[in-house]
């Protein structure tokens, strides 16, 4: 019985699988509205966000970085471009502000890990810090609505299926290729394997490092757009979740999905699932009547058991 | 001759020249600065995240990281606004176990299941804070007026019970690792765990005490904040986690182990607890200090990098 119960933690990707199809299957005949189409479409639409940000976290995580300062960028996005709306600047160009934000980000973490050789934990953990007191200093307490276009836009649906899915599942593919089939994604998964030896190949570990905290940089200003047309405007914490939480949430998804910080294990569809994952619990735990912020004894808690299955299934 | 003998001293110990600077500056430029109540207000803010930052320190010095150090003070503050007023003593050692098995958790599952301490340690964090917002929704209890008294216990406006703690964890922190087997074990470690195999050390068993020494400092932090805040909040203990890295690696604490000198890093304990006073008393808003601590934060391990590349280009 106890090897049986093993070797079933070794796939704990499949075990995962297993417990999240069963507890759609139970919570949909327990309870009534869970397959209603309102609540597929708001399970949707948080899966598309966090998986945004997840994605970035991934790719840090894949290359043996963190970044903590996620959370911190999609603040950032919400406080500025609601400022931007209010200067009647159009909504074409707020998006890809949103963007550049992200990317501003990226490059300046990119920069202190890559080239000034900070340990990511410190460079992305300061970075955090001074975002989150910026986004206080510039009115982060103030509400400012954001250009109802973005609200229409991220409400958009195609049956229950809202349109930033689609974007999500676009970007997604278009990662899970980079990942497998591009050069790029192979010196990802060579440097998180083994740093000193990818330089000894020739890898240019800067530019490297500084292309992989671009890219969580733009998929945190992403999600941080998306955010903002979700809640409709700047807020430190609307709907079910604070915005600092983001960073929590993230690398949650990301290690639920069996992404480690050592050789290049993880990928999209795990990275999906984890996000998914986290998603389900913590709709289940709202209908359930738990407070938003107790949610996370759950969360942690599941984090921790997945890590240490991933782990005791990697040292056999 | 003599001041360049001077010079060099107050190099080594930039920290304290750093803090006696500043001081100064201070007393000198802001009329009311160096009165008996900003010693008071600075020393309460100072006293549980020099506690904080001890543990941090041990367990930095190790080569792991310890991120739920804020939250185990946080839960503790909850906890102390449930018990204490029921039974004091037992209050405070449930408070005090809680530190030694949320330690105890930590350590073990670094080194048995071989999960790295940073991704325990968010987890346990996230628990943890999950935790206390489960129990206290929203900031209340009691905490009992005879140890609110206790530990603002004042001789003519000095809270003296809070300087002889931070006084016994300074010298005994000092001790700790300059005299004793332990301390030397630890640095032992953190400089390289297969190396102090070999000379027969079980780098397992120092590091699961570590970490409890380490919950168990942030424990009696949380007894001291409850005592400050004196009502059970779950946010108490929010900014300490960030201030206790800083401070560690303001310290000159390096963040892969096995170097670096709490004396030091007391110095950096006090400058840190000198921003907040500072930007409240010149008319800045004290949110500034969020962007100061993550600017130090970096800034430091700039600094650092740069100066042990030039010292080991020197030795070449």
């Amino acid at each position: 019985m106890i090897k049986h119960v093993r070797t079933m933690l070794g796939s704990s990707l499949r075990v995962l699988a297993l417990l999240i199809g069963i507890t759609w299957l139970v919570s949909s005949i327990l309870l009534p509205a869970w397959l209603s189409t309102q609540h597929l479409f708001t399970i949707l639409r948080a899966v598309s966000i966090l998986c945004m940000v997840s994605f970035g976290q991934m790719i840090v995580i894949l290359s043996g970085e963190i970044d903590l300062s996620v959370g911190g960028t999609i603040y950032f996005v919400t406080v500025i471009l609601p400022l931007l709306t209010r200067s009647q600047i159009p909504v074409w160009a707020i998006i890809p502000f949103g963007l550049i934000l992200g990317v501003l980000v990226g490059t300046v973490n990119g920069i202190f890990v890559g080239k000034l050789k900070i340990p990511s934990i410190v460079q992305t953990l300061g970075m955090h810090l001074i975002l989150m007191g910026l986004c206080w200093l510039i009115g982060g307490s103030i509400h400012r609505r954001c250009d109802p276009f973005l609200i229409t836009l991220v409400s958009m649906k195609i049956g229950f299926i809202p349109l930033i899915f689609f974007i999500l599942l676009a970007v997604s593919i278009f990662l899970f290729f980079i990942l497998r089939n591009s050069s790029l994604g192979w010196k990802i998964r060579a440097v998180g394997s083994n740093p000193e030896a990818s330089r000894l190949t020739g890898l240019n570990l800067v530019s490297l490092r500084i292309t992989i905290f671009i890219i969580s940089g733009i998929l945190a200003g992403a999600a941080g757009v998306m955010y903002l047309g979700w809640i409709g405007r700047s807020a430190y914490g609307a709907g079910n979740i604070l915005v600092e939480e983001y960073m929590l949430q993230s690398i949650a998804a990301v290690i639920i999905g069996g992404t480690t910080f050592k050789g290049g294990r993880g990928g999209v569809p795990q990275t999906m699932l984890g996000a998914f994952t986290l998603v389900t619990i913590f709709s289940l735990l709202r209908i359930l009547g738990m407070e938003p912020r107790s949610r996370y004894m759950i969360m942690g808690l599941i984090m921790l058991i997945f890590v240490a299955a991933h782990f005791r299934a990697r040292r056999r | 001759m003599k001041l360049k003998k001077l010079f060099r001293i107050s190099i080594t110990w930039y920290t304290y020249t750093l803090f006696i600077i500043l001081f100064v500056a201070c007393s000198a430029l802001i009329p009311g600065f160096s009165s008996v109540n900003t010693f008071s207000t600075i020393l309460t803010a100072l006293a549980p995240l020099f506690l904080v930052t001890l543990g941090e320190n041990l367990v930095i010095l190790t080569g792991e990281f310890d991120l739920s150090v804020g939250s185990v003070a946080t839960l503790t503050v909850v906890i102390a606004s449930f018990l204490l007023i029921e039974n004091i003593l037992l209050g405070i050692l449930l408070c005090l176990a809680v530190g030694v098995i949320i330690g105890t958790i930590n350590g073990f599952s670094v080194t048995k299941l071989g999960v790295p301490s940073f991704i325990t340690t968010l987890g346990t964090m996230t628990i943890i804070t999950g935790l206390a917002f489960h129990l206290r929704p929203v900031p209340g209890g009691i905490i009992p007026q005879s140890f609110v008294d206790f530990v603002k216990f004042e001789v003519g406006g000095f809270r003296i019970l809070l300087f002889l703690i931070v006084l016994v964890a300074g010298v005994g922190g000092w001790f700790l690792l300059r005299k004793t087997d332990f301390g030397k074990k630890i640095y032992a470690v953190g400089r390289s765990e297969s190396k102090s195999f070999l000379i027969g050390l079980r780098a397992t068993r120092i590091k699961i005490f570590v970490f409890i020494i380490s919950g168990v400092l942030s424990a009696i932090a949380g007894l001291l904040l409850s005592g400050i805040v004196t009502v059970g909040t779950p946010i108490a203990g929010s900014g300490l986690l960030f201030k206790s890295i800083t401070a560690v690696l303001l310290g000159g604490t390096l963040i892969s182990g096995g170097e670096g000198k709490f004396e030091i890093t007391i110095g950096a304990v006090l400058l840190i607890s000198l921003i907040w006073p500072l930007l409240s008393l010149t008319g800045f808003d004290p949110r500034y200090e969020n962007v100061i601590v993550g600017s130090i934060l970096i800034g430091s391990v700039v600094l650092s990098n740069a100066l042990t590349r030039k010292k080991k280009g020197g030795e070449r």
